[in-house]
């Protein structure tokens, strides 16, 4: 008689599986509540040593029970070292749990180091591979620390405010620069275009947090920064937010235009194999949001010229305002160096040019309507 | 009146056979004399129904004018036997025949009483709107039932009997048209070298024609439902059935046909399609998410977005061991619990559930003895792995979710990957009789001719 | 044609984004990879057309077969050596480099060996599995992981971050000649036909091989090679593209699903990749195994009736990939890819040859 299959056999196998499952398990194996998320690195100059930096890494900790947690739970670790790594290698031993970076979702620097070594810091984030890419990159006005350090009240358990802003997570303004890590690296390295970084402030009380201002960033020269109004600008060119809203005003008409979308095309007229003048074309579609005055419909065509009067003299004041601090944020140069075969001296002649380049923009508005009323 | 017409002498083959047979009570020898005319009745009086055998072997004897038409009603009789041989008797009168001496013939007259022929309702693979009655445990009920629903000339029964002690009857059915002669001949094979002492269910027998030891995934499916059958036919698959089971066997399955209801057949297109999608949804989610669990709590809780790891990482706050151990404790119970609901009586088995399911998974989390995730996967776990519609894929599944874990924990995520793609790879080199287990079924099957099977 | 054969074609081609193919490709952006990849995809299509053609005259048979039965000793089993070298090295070398960069990017605290030890032990099954199963295999690992692969390419192609200045900036640097290396590495998207080798034996029906089929496989090479050169130059720039060490890993994290489960792309990258390497990886190595047995027939080792050979070779396969994924620094891989690479024009070269030679001398 044939056994359909021995017991002790069976018993055996399973004897081997779970003692096989606690022995082998272990190299790498570390459970999430042994792990603790740094959300957010800060990185300030140091206030002790010069040359050294100070860094600020914001954790999340988890909350047993979210419905009933009353707000955010963070720790903070800061250190100072010579170089990021030492750095975070020391305030690994500050904390009992493993330091997760897979989970960083913001880099928040001080702009006072924007100018020198930013390789130096940069070729931390990307060559450490855990962190993201895509980790936001902020510039923080006084220090990283204190930005990271805001808690506002409407914040909740398990988000971070400041991460919100950025990326049209949350809110989504035409004011908010949002640059990825990536982003920033690629712009920062490249000839032909420089990287801008969005500006973060706390209010006094360090309650709230402030993001509309934009820092366009190069190497070896002051970041420049680029106001509220600027950094609108910026946004609406490269990545035709929406949202953009614009005063214009003719006479005694003053009304405010809501775009809805806005396209752009520019490009570098050449002549004789040499740069001689960057055309821009921008085609914005909107509805008008705000008027002093009993609006026409059958005027809207007027109007569209009105504004896009305004809306042109304005892109040319950022675009001359940017050109005379010798920057490129929009990525003029990277458009010159595809009209071309690859030639050494490309760049150089690119970077002579540019200052005085003229900027010929047309402005092209379509307004849909005059909103809810006449 | 002479001495033998008193005494008429019982046929020494009959004395012979009663002589084998004792000591049991139930050998009843009985002479039938009216007159002149003799016949002799041999049987077991367990094993025949009482009335059949009065009504038309009994009576008739009585009102029949001699011995001689009582032979020719006899021997035009529909349950008439062939008597093989002399050494076959005995086994066709265990099965309910009676033997019947008249004027130095002897005839077997099947009357067998079946306590088993009522049809049973539909209950492990239940429809809404296919038929509601499923097989019952008497083979010529069953071999009824088919031929009633599947009346094509072309459609063959051969009966091969069971060589072990239960000397069962093997009803292969299959239709000549589409049935593939390779696979028909692999099977009749198979049965016919099947050398085990008991065979009593369909199950049992499905076991031993595997060929293998060690099995873990069915290459015969089980069914109660005679429209699954007929499904089956028409697509060139042999049933096997057997005696004194109400279930019964196709062959060669693929891995996909374990995933079809029958209830598909009865429903518009969209709908089917997406009951089809949700099964799978629910194959995947019962065989990945525990493995799933060990990989994202405790070697990458970087995948899932910051908000759920947070989440996940609090409930797992206060649990005292490690992420496998707390997968492995809570599955276990629930294997537990879906085992004590199979075993016990109806009435009892919806407490054991609510008592297992409800008030033991809140305990436990109060207790922090797991974590609330850990509760939700289980269960969303236990309800998917009832969604396969055939059982012992539901079975098998199960079984591969330890294996699955088992990697998950020892290389982490690339384990848990790795593990799936080796389940993949183990069900294509099966076989089911011949033909590929697992593959991509497209439209046209034509295409495939290209590839030669080894 | 079969389906399967494409599968075959495709499933290098698309492997090649996590071998060392674009690293290799990207280091030589500013000095002749855009001339090499457009002479790779003219040559390598046209050797798909003569290997398919080539093969149609031994339907059912494969080549160790064809080579034992028409070639001198001599001849046959150093051709087949090599072969087999080829085989392994591909397979051994898809292995090394996934495995490197999944410690790199998806768990740093796991130990290298017991990753490599997770992949050698579900492989070794794999590979002694029936060639039937194969096909089928790939079929499915396709079915479920390239709509996964489109996924990410839409959202790669699709990403307003992508920046299309770049690319074009990269392609003004096609004033240059062609370089060997780079030549190679595109060469390996059209190694995948080769596997017919071994698989040639399923298939008893001719293949179609018209003007149609070309155009499909050549325009594929071309979207792929496309892919693999100039996604990651639109997300990483120009001037610094060739510090990446996984050039498209990187690339990978770039993307992100806003209302994804998962938010960041690598992840879904790299596991969706992790069923393509594996599968690259058996026919590999399957076909390697063949080979290798068909040189050396152990025919008196056996156990319990089964050759033990087949065996004995797949332990060794893991032994030593488990040596080399241990000893072998980035650097050496880099290399050894980059010597591998180069040798596929001579790999190509020898198989036609024998092909061409098998088939004269089967004709007297």
């Amino acid at each position: 008689m044939k056994h359909r299959f021995k017991n002790y056999k069976v018993i055996v196998v399973a004897a081997m599986y779970f003692s096989c499952v606690f022995v082998l398990a272990g190299c790498g194996f570390k459970d999430i509540d042994k792990r603790v998320f740094v959300t957010g690195i800060g990185i300030d100059p140091a206030e002790k040593e010069e040359g050294g930096y100070k860094v600020t890494l914001k954790l999340s900790l988890p909350v047993a029970s979210i419905k009933s947690s009353t707000g955010p739970n963070y720790e903070y670790l800061v250190y100072e070292g010579e170089t990021l790594a030492e750095a975070i290698r020391i305030l690994e031993t500050h904390t009992d749990k493993i330091l997760e970076f897979g989970h960083t979702k913001i880099i928040v620097i001080n702009e006072e180091l924007l100018q020198e070594n930013m390789k130096d810091f940069m070729d931390y984030f990307v060559r450490r591979s855990d962190i993201q890419l895509i980790a936001w990159v902020a510039a923080a006005k006084t220090s990283a620390e204190s930005i990271l350090r805001v808690e506002p009240s409407a914040e909740s358990a398990v988000s971070s405010t400041l991460v919100n802003f950025f990326g049209s997570n949350g809110t989504e303004s035409p004011f908010i620069t949002s640059t990825f890590l990536y982003e920033f690296r690629r712009d920062m390295l490249s000839d032909g275009v420089d990287a801008v970084l969005p500006l973060v402030e706390a209010t006094e009380d360090k309650k709230e947090l402030i993001v509309n201002k934009s820092l366009v960033v190069k190497e070896k020269s002051k970041p420049f920064e680029l106001t509220a109004e600027q950094s609108k600008y910026y946004n609406t060119l490269l990545n035709g937010m929406s949202g953009f809203s614009y005063k214009a005003e003719k006479e005694d008409l003053t009304f405010v235009i809501n775009m809805e979308k806005t396209t752009v095309h520019y490009k570098v007229i050449m002549d004789d194999g040499k740069p001689t003048s960057i055309k821009m074309n921008v085609k914005m579609i909107g509805v008008i949001g705000q008027s002093n005055k009993n609006l026409a419909l059958n005027n809207l065509k007027e109007y569209d010229k009105i504004a896009a009067e305004a809306v042109k003299k304005k892109i040319t004041d950022f675009l001359t305002t940017v050109q005379e601090k010798n920057l490129d944020p929009i990525g003029f140069g990277l458009r010159y160096r595809t009209m071309m075969l690859y030639d050494k001296n490309t760049i150089s002649e690119w970077q002579k040019a540019y200052p005085d380049l003229p900027f010929d923009v047309s402005v092209d508005v379509a307004l849909k309507g005059t909103g809810a009323i006449e | 009146m002479t001495n033998s017409k008193e005494n008429p002498t019982t046929p020494k083959l009959m004395v012979d056979l009663k002589e084998q047979m004792n000591p049991s009570f139930d050998v009843m020898l009985i002479p039938l004399q009216l007159e002149d005319e003799v016949a002799f009745l041999l049987y077991l009086k367990t094993a025949v129904d009482g009335d059949k055998l009065q009504s038309i072997i009994i009576k008739p004897f009585f009102e029949m004018k001699s011995a001689q038409h009582y032979g020719a009603y006899i021997q035009s009789s529909p349950d008439l036997l062939a008597i093989k041989s002399e050494d076959n008797i005995p086994l066709e009168l265990t099965k309910g025949s009676v033997l019947i001496a008249v004027q130095q013939n002897f005839f077997l007259i099947d009357v067998k009483k079946v306590n088993t022929s009522t049809v049973q309702q539909t209950l492990m693979e239940p429809t809404v709107y296919g038929p509601q009655q499923a097989l019952s445990e008497d083979i010529l009920t069953n071999l009824n039932i088919i031929r009633h629903r599947y009346k094509e000339p072309t459609l063959k029964i051969e009966i091969l009997e069971l060589k072990d002690k239960t000397h069962n009857d093997i009803a292969i059915i299959y239709d000549e048209q589409t049935v593939k002669p390779a696979i028909l001949k692999t099977i009749q094979k198979r049965i016919k070298e099947l050398d085990t002492t008991l065979i009593q269910s369909a199950g049992e027998l499905q076991l031993y024609l595997n060929g293998k030891r060690f099995t873990l995934f069915p290459t015969l499916m089980l069914t109660e439902r005679p429209d699954r059958i007929c499904y089956n036919l028409d697509a060139g698959k042999v049933i096997l059935m057997i005696d004194g089971s109400p279930h019964a066997l196709i062959a060669p399955v693929v891995f996909f046909d374990f995933m079809v209801s029958m209830e598909d057949n009865y429903h518009l297109f969209w709908v089917t399609s997406f009951t089809l999608v949700l099964r799978y949804f629910g194959l995947i989610t019962c065989l990945t998410l525990p493995a799933l669990y060990v990989a994202i709590t405790s070697y990458n809780p970087d995948i899932f977005r910051t908000e759920l790891a947070l989440t996940v990482a609090g409930s797992r706050i206060g649990v005292p061991y490690p992420s496998f151990i707390e997968v492995l404790f809570m599955l276990v119970f629930m294997e537990l619990l879906t085992e004590a609901s199979i075993r016990l009586p109806k009435a009892i088995s919806a407490t054991a559930t609510t008592v297992g399911g409800l008030i033991l998974g809140t305990a436990a989390t109060e207790a922090a003895l797991t974590s609330n995730i850990m509760i939700i996967i289980v269960s969303a776990v236990a309800i998917s792995s009832f969604v396969i519609p055939i059982n012992e894929m539901s079975f098998s599944i199960r079984f591969c979710r330890y294996i699955l874990l088992a990697f998950t924990t020892f290389f982490g995520t690339v384990g848990f990957i790795l593990g799936f793609l080796g389940i993949l790879m183990f069900l294509i080199n099966k076989e089911s009789f011949g033909e590929p287990y697992l593959k991509m079924y497209w439209k046209s099957r034509r295409s495939e001719k290209g590839v030669k099977s080894e | 044609m079969s389906r399967f054969l494409y599968y075959f074609i495709f499933l290098t081609m698309v492997s090649n984004i996590i071998a060392s193919v674009p690293k290799i490709l990207l280091f030589e952006s500013k000095t002749g990879a855009i001339p090499s990849m457009i002479a790779a995809v003219i040559i390598g299509t046209i050797f798909i057309y003569i290997l398919v053609k080539l093969f149609n005259s031994f339907p059912g048979k494969n080549l160790p077969e064809m080579l034992k039965a028409h070639t001198p000793k001599w001849f046959a089993y150093p051709v087949l050596f090599y072969l087999f070298l080829c085989w392994f090295c591909a397979g051994l070398i898809t292995l090394i480099t996934y495995v490197f960069l999944f410690i790199t990017f998806f768990s740093p605290e796991t130990s290298i060996v017991i990753t490599t030890f997770a992949f050698v032990l579900v492989i070794s099954f794999g590979i002694l599995m029936k060639s039937r199963s194969m096909l089928y295999m790939a079929e499915i690992v396709i079915v479920l992981f390239v709509p996964i692969i489109f996924f990410l390419l839409i959202k790669f192609y699709a990403n307003p971050k992508l920046d299309w200045d770049f690319i074009k900036i990269s392609m003004m640097h096609i004033n240059h000649v062609p370089s060997y290396w780079a030549f190679g590495a595109s060469l390996y998207l059209f190694v995948g036909i080769a596997d017919l080798v071994i698989f040639n034996k399923l298939f008893t029906k001719k293949h179609k091989m018209g003007w149609k089929q070309v155009l499909i496989i050549g325009l594929t090479g071309t979207a792929v090679l496309f892919t693999t050169f100039f996604v990651p130059i639109g997300y990483n720039g120009v001037e610094q593209i060739a510090d990446l060490t996984f050039p498209w890993v990187s690339t990978s994290d770039s993307i992100r699903m806003k209302y994804g489960l998962i938010e960041r792309v690598i992840f879904i990258f790299i596991l969706a990749f992790l069923g393509i390497a594996f599968v690259s990886l058996l026919l590999h190595w399957h076909v390697a195994l063949k080979i290798l047995e068909s040189i050396f027939e152990f025919k008196r080792l056996k156990w319990k009736g089964k050759l033990l050979a087949p065996y004995i070779f797949v332990i060794l396969f893991g032994i030593i990939s488990l040596v080399l994924t241990r000893k072998l620094t980035q650097y050496q891989l880099f290399s050894l890819s980059n010597y591998f690479y180069g040798s596929l024009p001579i790999f190509f070269t020898v198989l036609i040859i024998s092909l061409v030679v098998v088939k004269r001398r089967a004709k007297l």
